[in-house]
């Protein structure tokens, strides 16, 4: 699971990744996934982060 | 003299120990057989896990969960498979040693953290150095002497003290510490504060006149350090020192006293905060309720106006950590000197008497709605009362009520619980509310005094004026009579008078509200013990009976006089 800002992607299952995106309010993120189980997991993807990336 | 941020209140003066930060040296070279390097890297990585267990273990026992939290972030970044990945590719593909693969590695992501404009942000690049440190001191066998084997009391003095090693520190050894780097909310910082420690941080350059074994002092609220000080100095400073700790261990014993006076008359001691950060001391001062939450601040440190689900997150984590505790939020008091950047409002000739705080949100009820709701919605996690701000009449009362009623049907239709008997209350900040108090008393649940406020309206002086600053008084008949006329009024119907201005945490003139029948008194944390020793040292009947000459005086000057005479607090 990759999500994509500014043309630069990085693994949505790395905390540091994550935090090296620096991403703020408004900005656009794209989220690629791929897999099995790949429409789940863009969906909690997207939850995830629009209740700010809390547990 | 060294001045620099004070960053933990105290005074400490004690030798100097100064610690050099090891260089290491690593060298690039590559690897014939990476497989086995890799073996090296796994086997030192899972050296350094071991060790982080056991310090998050043990600053649970020292600092309890919540400081153990920055560990666990250190493990998780040990675990994390970009961070340990980029390091393992490194070694495999590129047939780097292990050493230089994780220096690169760290340096890179340390780096992209040290250039993000937010200081957190930057700050977390003291991590990621600090965690990678661990695994190389492991990878290189090199046994760092620890702050933990430290046998004589000292003051510490380094670059920047790692969040492992403020978290080993004894602290009857350990007397303070003073650092080159780092800000008031850096690790560092925040355990020296938890720890009680004095430190002043961000030192600078000028650090390095600091010897090793040279006698100093360091005093954590000026943020200054003097390096081998004259007699006299010392003399003064050591006078200070037992000054600063014997009022602390006066006051530490109020933290869990109950806030009755000696003959047997209970308060409610409250706490004003600004966001759920600010809980922690207010928990420690041994608040009873938290008797103003400004949520001004939620919508200021955002660059929108915050959605009701941000707001009920905020709501709700504070009314869990006051563990039923009553918790007082008032709502959205914007305009005035506050702005919102995200919110142009037109340019007022008396911004203080215009749109601001409820008149505001009467009007934009697009806003008022939205916190409305979160509110009403946290109000299932604790005891939740809602105040409004600045209301001047009853019609603006009951229009907000009735707001609040349509939010409670709406979110009841959907569902949603709440508590049914969420209490309503009103600032009483301007002199109309205070006067018709008898009107408002019916319709609300509790008033809360705004001092600050309700001077600055009474006295016609603009608090922000340093010229007129003068007749700011606290001590202004008329401001003493209206709160008074407030207090009874709020009596009469029954319900209970709360004050959440500067004015409730002056021991001056805590007898005097005491007297009036104040029913809770609201500050901010630090000047809770203070507060408490005051209460809890006087006679509610004696106040009572000394108040009541206050308000026949008719000068400040004479009521200051007469308080000093009277009252023994």
């Amino acid at each position: 699971m990759l999500i994509v800002k500014e043309n630069n992607e990085y693994n949505a299952k790395s905390i540091v990744a994550i935090m090296c995106m620096a991403a703020i309010k408004n900005d656009e993120l794209i989220i690629r996934t791929n897999g099995v189980d790949e429409e789940a997991a863009a969906v909690a993807m997207v939850k995830i982060i629009e209740e700010g990336l809390l547990k | 003299m060294l001045k620099a941020i004070g960053a933990s209140l105290g005074i400490a003066i004690g030798k100097a120990l100064v610690i050099r930060e090891e260089t290491l040296e690593i060298k690039e070279s590559k690897v014939q057989d990476s497989s086995t390097e890799l073996a090296r890297f796994n086997k030192a990585l899972q050296g350094a896990i071991t060790q982080l267990e056991k310090v998050i273990e043990d600053v649970k026992v020292k600092l309890g969960n919540e400081k153990a939290e920055i560990f666990e972030a250190h493990l998780c970044m040990l675990e994390d498979p970009e961070f340990i990945g980029s390091i393992q590719k490194k070694i495999t593909d590129e047939k780097f040693n292990a050493e230089y693969s994780l220096q690169t590695v760290a340096k890179k992501t340390a780096d992209i953290f040290e250039q993000m404009d937010n200081e957190y942000m930057t700050e977390r690049a003291a991590d990621i150095r600090d965690v990678s440190k661990r695994v190389l001191n492991v990878l290189m066998g090199i046994k760092v002497a620890s702050i933990a084997d430290i046998k004589e009391e000292c003051i510490l003095v380094a670059k920047d003290l790692t969040p492992s090693d403020t978290a080993q520190i004894d602290k009857d050894k350990v007397l303070a510490f003073v650092t080159e780097i780092g800000g008031k909310t850096a690790h560092t910082s925040i355990i020296a504060r938890s720890l009680e420690l004095p430190a002043v941080v961000g030192a600078g350059k000028r650090i390095s006149e600091i010897k090793d074994g040279d006698l100093i002092i360091v005093d954590g609220e000026e943020g200054i350090v003097i390096i081998n000080p004259d007699t006299a100095t010392l003399k003064d400073y050591e006078k200070r020192r037992e000054e600063f700790i014997e009022a602390k261990h006066q006051l530490l014993k109020y933290a869990t006293m109950k806030s009755t006076t000696i003959d047997g008359k209970s308060v409610e001691l409250a706490a004003n905060i600004g966001s759920a950060e600010d809980l922690e001391s207010v928990l420690k001062n041994g608040a009873e309720a938290i008797g103003l939450f400004r949520t001004e601040f939620l919508y200021m440190s955002k660059d929108a106006l915050p959605t009701e689900e941000e707001q009920y997150n905020e709501y709700k984590v504070v009314l869990e950590k006051m563990n039923g505790k009553p918790v007082i939020i008032r709502t959205l008091d914007i305009g005035g000197d506050k702005k919102l950047n995200y919110l142009p409002m037109d340019e007022e000739m008396n911004p203080f008497l215009g749109y601001r705080a409820i008149r505001l949100c009467l009007d934009r009820t697009d806003i008022f709605i939205t916190q409305l709701r979160a509110l009403v919605r946290a109000s299932a996690h604790g005891k939740l009362k809602i105040m409004f701000p600045m209301i001047c009449n009853i019609q603006e009362l009951r229009m907000a009520k009735e707001i609040l009623e349509k939010c409670k049907n709406d979110l009841k239709s959907e569902g949603v619980a709440f508590d049914e008997k969420l209490e309503v209350g009103i600032m009483i900040e301007i002199p109309s509310a205070a006067i018709i108090s008898d009107v408002l008393a019916k319709e609300v649940d509790f008033f809360s005094i705004g001092t600050n406020d309700l001077i600055q309206y009474t006295t016609a002086v603009d608090r922000m004026n340093e010229k007129i600053s003068y007749l700011y008084d606290f001590y202004h008949p008329a401001v003493l009579r209206l709160i008074k006329i407030v207090i009874d009024n709020g009596h009469k119907a029954g319900i209970t008078v709360n004050m959440c201005g500067e004015m409730a945490g002056d021991t001056n003139l805590i007898p005097v509200l005491l007297g009036f029948g104040l029913d809770e008194f609201s500050m901010s944390a630090s000047s809770i013990l203070r507060a408490r020793k005051a209460i809890t040292n006087s006679s509610f009947e004696e106040c009572k009976k000394l108040s009541e000459p206050v308000l026949s005086f008719g000068d400040s000057d004479e009521i200051k006089g007469y308080i000093k005479a009277s009252f023994k607090a």
